[in-house]
């Protein structure tokens, strides 16, 4: 199947079902720019080393994702664990380990901007840079989660927020010095290619010197996205 | 004594980092924080190598001062990358 991601075109080979369905949304008819096979062989090894994830489908699944990630940083662009939303145009990621609760954060926005907010992307957005663009765009992907939400835009990114639990809720800025260790778990840089790991993490670099950055700590109640909201917009509104 | 890993070297928010890459490392092993010194120590180690032979390349290829303890320098670098687990002695 071809599809159409961060506005590559993609060719996944031989897909089960079950990637079948998840690709489907960004299914394309255009000539692919490059192609990606996952053997059975693949599969056995990854099903080896990776101890919570059982199900055959969703190794060949998740062995996609790893291909093209190991792609990406040679055509300005890298994947980040982050959840992505798009609140009228303006991106924000928020980042964290997975079971800090990025889904249940955004949720919360949601609740509190309705229609104006869309979930471009849940888990997994690629972060493709331009020339002559500001911001880089965060991109919905076929790999959002378990939840799966998602969806096959892009937005650019303006706001990367790295999120932790906490009792009381606070936002606050953040230098790009002070998210070096978190970013280098959140964002993926390639295992196999010297050159797409060099890439991949200028690319880091630019996207944190680009982006706003901020360290939310938030407890599960719906004033958690009202600070975060408040704080965020208000400076962008000033800047603006 | 050599690296175990190809490492790639570049700069993020302002920081040197040295970063393996290879299907095989764990993550505490996969990421070094390092200085222009350390980047030159992990060139050299590259190759199979010795302390004394880094400390001869450092005095050949820098300016050195007679009070700076350059064998004490490299065996401390050469101490942080045996307990980030990449150095095959």
């Amino acid at each position: 199947m071809i599809c159409r991601i961060a506005d590559f075109n993609i060719e996944f080979k031989n897909l089960s079902q079950f990637a079948s369905k998840r690709f489907l949304p960004f299914k394309s008819d255009s000539s692919p720019m490059v192609s990606f096979s996952v053997s059975k062989k693949e599969i056995a090894t990854h099903k080896k080393l990776i101890s919570n994830i059982h199900n055959e489908n969703v190794l060949e699944f998740t062995l996609f994702q790893n291909k093209v990630s190991e792609w990406l940083p040679l055509n300005n662009t890298i994947y980040l664990h982050a959840a992505l939303i798009d609140i009228e145009g303006t991106g924000v990621a928020f980042a964290a380990l997975s079971g800090t609760g990025k889904t249940t954060h955004i949720l919360l926005w949601q609740k509190l901007l309705g229609d104006k907010l869309i979930i471009v992307n849940g888990d997994r957005p690629f972060i493709r840079f331009f020339e002559n663009e500001k911001y880089p765009y965060g991109y919905g992907t076929p790999w959002c989660g378990k939840e799966n939400f998602g969806t096959t835009g892009r937005v650019p990114l303006k706001h990367l927020c790295f999120i932790e639990r906490g009792e009381k809720n606070t936002c606050i800025p953040l230098k790009p010095s002070e998210v070096l260790e978190d970013i280098l778990k959140q964002a993926y840089i390639p295992r196999n290619d010297p050159q797409a790991a060099f890439n991949a993490v200028t690319l880091i670099n630019k996207m944190l010197n680009t982006c706003n950055l901020w360290k939310i700590t938030c407890n599960m109640d719906l004033e958690a996205a009202e600070v975060a909201y408040n704080t965020i917009f208000k400076e962008q509104n000033n800047e603006a | 004594m050599k690296l175990k890993y190809d490492f790639i070297i570049n700069d993020i928010a302002g920081q040197k980092v040295a970063i393996a890459v290879s299907d095989n490392v764990k993550y505490y092993s996969r990421f070094i924080k390092i200085n222009d010194t350390g980047a030159y120590i992990m060139e050299k180690l590259k190759d199979d190598t010795t302390v004394k032979d880094i400390v001869k390349a450092i005095k050949t290829d820098f300016e050195v001062s007679a009070d700076q303890n350059i064998e004490q320098m490299v065996n401390n670098f050469i101490e942080k990358l045996k307990e980030a687990d990449v150095l095959e002695c």
